[in-house]
């Protein structure tokens, strides 16, 4: 399989933290990778860096073949970041900011208009595509940034906390557009602390801590990795696995 | 009231929160020199003018008590222009207001505070000014004049009071959305008509001026110069009388707490009308439409759109040119004397070019550094340089557009001077979009007023630059283009200067 994401020896300090310390990640075409991790374990740092807005001290990032350090517009043209908090004008009705995102990813007029139409009506967000997003509810707000972060057809999709703030409805829409862009072979990375989103829809899940990578895997590979039952949940086998390292942290710390 | 929960502690905290922003705003080696400068100036000063007035023992005659009931007059529009903007902007960036709310306080109790923060930072200006005298008066034995401390921060009591009241009608008329624009609308105006009102005179002639102070002193005497006049007390009180000081005292007190009690019950109302502004009223605009794609035209597009669709923003971007109109004025008195004379022509080109450069600069801050979403920007597959670029054109083109008007215009009777206030007025534009990008700081467009400014020495090379190009404008139009090639030179170097010396970017 196509590695569509690989990072390696991944680096980045703030000062004297460290934030992430020697990642090495990989993340395959027609896959959606579950990346969690406690607060300030390095998750959105990661994605920063994959997305080209922060530079990495050391190590490398390949997207699909791309070195984006080296190529950070072509490895950018492939790829589309969402934040935790949605990035949009309120003053630009949600059809003025696709079509601004679709101009940006110079995705011709024809094709903006047609893909846009199609995410905004998958969205339930056709009725409302002529009003300004500063009247939209959080939900919707996080549909329109997450049809934005479509709308070129990104291969390499990195979402930071999608699911954050959405109800139920919302999260099973944008949960059922994630996998089924999985399944036509786009490749998916996204942050979350819903550990049940991750274990629903995640092909394979990275569990990082402190900014290195705990363990990897499936969820039936993580929980042979802790001895855990067919039948144990995601939230078990991660608290077993940050549990020990925060155990097995302070421990190193006094030797 | 001093345990937690109460008035004092709440008041406490305000004053912490104000004079750590203060103390933030002050930081740095210049910016500290500078204010000590300025207190080392306003002592100096102050030192004068209470040795000068110590001696003097004020008649309460009409003239003094219309003098000053005019002055506090003056000062009460001033203070309720800027108590309005702040109320407003308590309202709306209500910061920590909705933690205080949630909390087991009173809203009465909450509001009086924040109010009476607005109210103690309303007086600080004039009582910063008026400190610098008051604190020399007791060494020359100045105790007559001492009155006039209390009675400034009772005005700004009552001025917060009456701020209060115009919030909550215009609440009323407008609804929430509008009532921000029109009262930052409102103020604005007042404070610039208080400059234009001050630099009028300046252009009427010193026959006309002394007739006007004349005719409008005789219509004032009679109203603030009669002692039984209710409209005398704050001067009577100013000049010490005990019982107008207690009255005013008390007027200006009850009149804030009644504006408070009224204020506070519909507060909460008010305050969830506005963040219901969120999820509540939909805003149609464009329908869909076939547009033209690429990067530089969606980048300008979208610059366009979120100006134009801000009117607070526009209205704090175009309300400086007010500021210009003494200068039109003086310019326009003198072109019904002479006509387009070697002086009219060349002046108001240069005007021309100092006013365009003025928007420009502001346009390219909120487009170059009030970048809303700068992630989702610089995350796009595109160059730093593309962007700033089209950030960069976003904020010229229209006005080097605005400018083609006064350029045709000037056309007609000489159609080299149209070319050179293209010509010059662009330099200035792109000079100013230029520093712009070199020096951009984040910021919102919500802090329009407040935008992080790029420093000092910044400021004075975009000022230098812009009347370099200005002054090169002005002479080539007086018909010395030969000469405008020095100005130019200078504007080029500056410009070069400060290329070498921006911050790199990160």
């Amino acid at each position: 399989m196509t590695d569509a994401l690989s990072l390696h020896g991944l680096t980045k300090k703030f000062g004297d933290k460290v934030a992430v310390n020697t990642l090495d990640l990989t993340v395959r075409a027609s896959e959606l990778y579950g990346l969690l991790g406690p607060n300030g374990a390095g998750k959105t740092t990661t994605l920063r860096m994959v997305a080209g807005l922060l530079k990495p001290d050391a190590g490398s990032i390949s997207v699909y073949g791309i070195d984006s350090l080296a190529d950070p517009i072509a490895a950018k043209r492939i790829m589309a970041w969402q934040p935790d908090e949605p990035a949009l004008y309120d003053k630009l009705t949600a059809w003025e900011y696709l079509e601004f995102i679709a101009g940006l990813w110079g995705v011709d007029v024809k094709t903006a208009r047609q893909r846009a139409e199609e995410l905004l009506r998958f969205l339930d967000l056709w009725d409302n595509r002529n009003e300004r997003t500063e009247g939209f509810s959080r939900g919707m707000k996080q549909k329109t940034a997450l049809a934005g972060a479509l709308i070129h057809d990104p291969k390499l999709l990195m979402l930071d906390e999608p699911l954050t703030g959405l109800d139920a409805a919302i999260a099973r829409q944008v949960k059922d557009l994630l996998v089924q862009r999985a399944r036509a072979g786009g490749a998916i990375i996204l942050t979350t602390h819903i550990l049940d989103v991750a274990e629903r829809v995640a092909d394979r899940i990275g569990i990082i801590q402190g900014g290195r990578l705990l363990a990897e895997g499936t969820l039936a590979e993580l929980r042979g990795r802790t001895g855990d039952a067919a039948n144990t949940s995601l939230e078990d086998v991660y608290l077993q696995l940050v549990g020990a390292a925060a155990a097995q942290a302070p421990a190193a710390a006094s030797a | 009231m001093l345990k937690p929960g109460g008035v004092l502690w709440l008041l406490g905290h305000e004053l912490r929160l104000t004079w750590r922003n203060f103390l933030a705003r002050t930081a740095g080696p210049v910016r500290i020199g500078l204010r000590i400068l300025v207190l080392v100036l306003l002592l100096w000063g102050g030192y004068w003018v209470a040795r000068a007035i110590s001696d003097v023992n004020p008649r309460l005659g009409p003239i003094p008590l219309t003098v000053v009931g005019g002055v506090f007059l003056l000062l009460l529009s001033f203070m309720v222009a800027q108590a309005l903007m702040l109320i407003t902007e308590a309202l709306y960036q209500r910061g920590d207001i909705d933690l205080l709310l949630a909390s087991p306080l009173p809203p009465w109790r909450i509001l009086l505070v924040r109010m009476a923060a607005i109210a103690i930072n309303v007086a600080t200006l004039y009582l910063a000014l008026a400190g610098a005298v008051f604190v020399w008066l007791p060494v020359f034995g100045g105790w007559q004049w001492m009155g006039f401390a209390p009675s400034v921060l009772a005005l700004s009591l009552f001025a917060t009071g009456l701020a209060l009241f115009l919030a909550q009608v215009l609440f009323r008329l407008l609804g929430p959305r509008s009532t921000r624009v029109a009262a930052q609308i409102l103020a604005s105006l007042i404070g610039a008509a208080f400059f234009l009102g001050f630099q009028s005179q300046n252009y009427v002639p010193y026959q006309q001026r002394a007739q006007a102070y004349r005719t409008l002193l005789m219509h004032l005497v009679p109203t603030f110069g009669d002692a039984s006049s209710p409209l005398s007390i704050p001067a009577r009180a100013a000049f010490g009388r005990p019982v107008e000081f207690a009255l005013w005292m008390g007027v200006s007190l009850g009149v804030y707490l009644v504006a408070v009690w009224w204020f506070s019950s519909r507060f909460i109302a008010n305050a969830s009308a506005i963040a219901g502004l969120g999820g509540g009223k939909r805003r149609v605009d464009a329908r869909v439409r076939e547009t033209r794609g690429g990067v530089n035209a969606s980048l300008v597009r979208k610059e366009w759109r979120l100006i134009v669709r801000d009117p607070l923003l526009l209205s704090q971007i175009l309300l400086p040119i007010l500021y210009f109109i003494p200068l039109f004025f003086l310019l326009g008195t003198r072109f019904q004397r002479e006509g387009l004379s070697q002086f009219t022509l060349p002046g108001m080109s240069w005007a021309f070019v100092v006013v365009s450069t003025t928007l420009a600069a502001s346009l390219a801050w909120v487009t170059v550094s009030a970048e809303d979403a700068p992630d989702l920007i610089a995350g796009a597959p595109i160059s730093r340089d593309q962007i700033e670029r089209a950030k960069a054109i976003a904020a010229a083109t229209p006005v080097i557009g605005l400018l083609l008007g006064p350029a045709v215009v000037t056309s007609f009777s000489d159609p080299f001077a149209g070319v050179w206030l293209m010509l010059g007025g662009a330099g200035a534009i792109i000079s100013a979009c230029l520093i712009a990008i070199w020096y951009q700081k984040p910021g919102t467009r919500k802090n329009f007023r407040r935008r992080t400014r790029a420093g000092f020495f910044v400021n004075m090379g975009q000022a230098f630059v812009t009347l370099s190009w200005a002054g090169a404008t002005g002479l080539a139009v007086a018909g010395w283009a030969l000469a405008s090639v020095i100005p130019v030179l200078i504007a080029s170097g500056l410009l070069l200067a400060m290329h070498e010396s921006r911050p790199k970017p990160v």
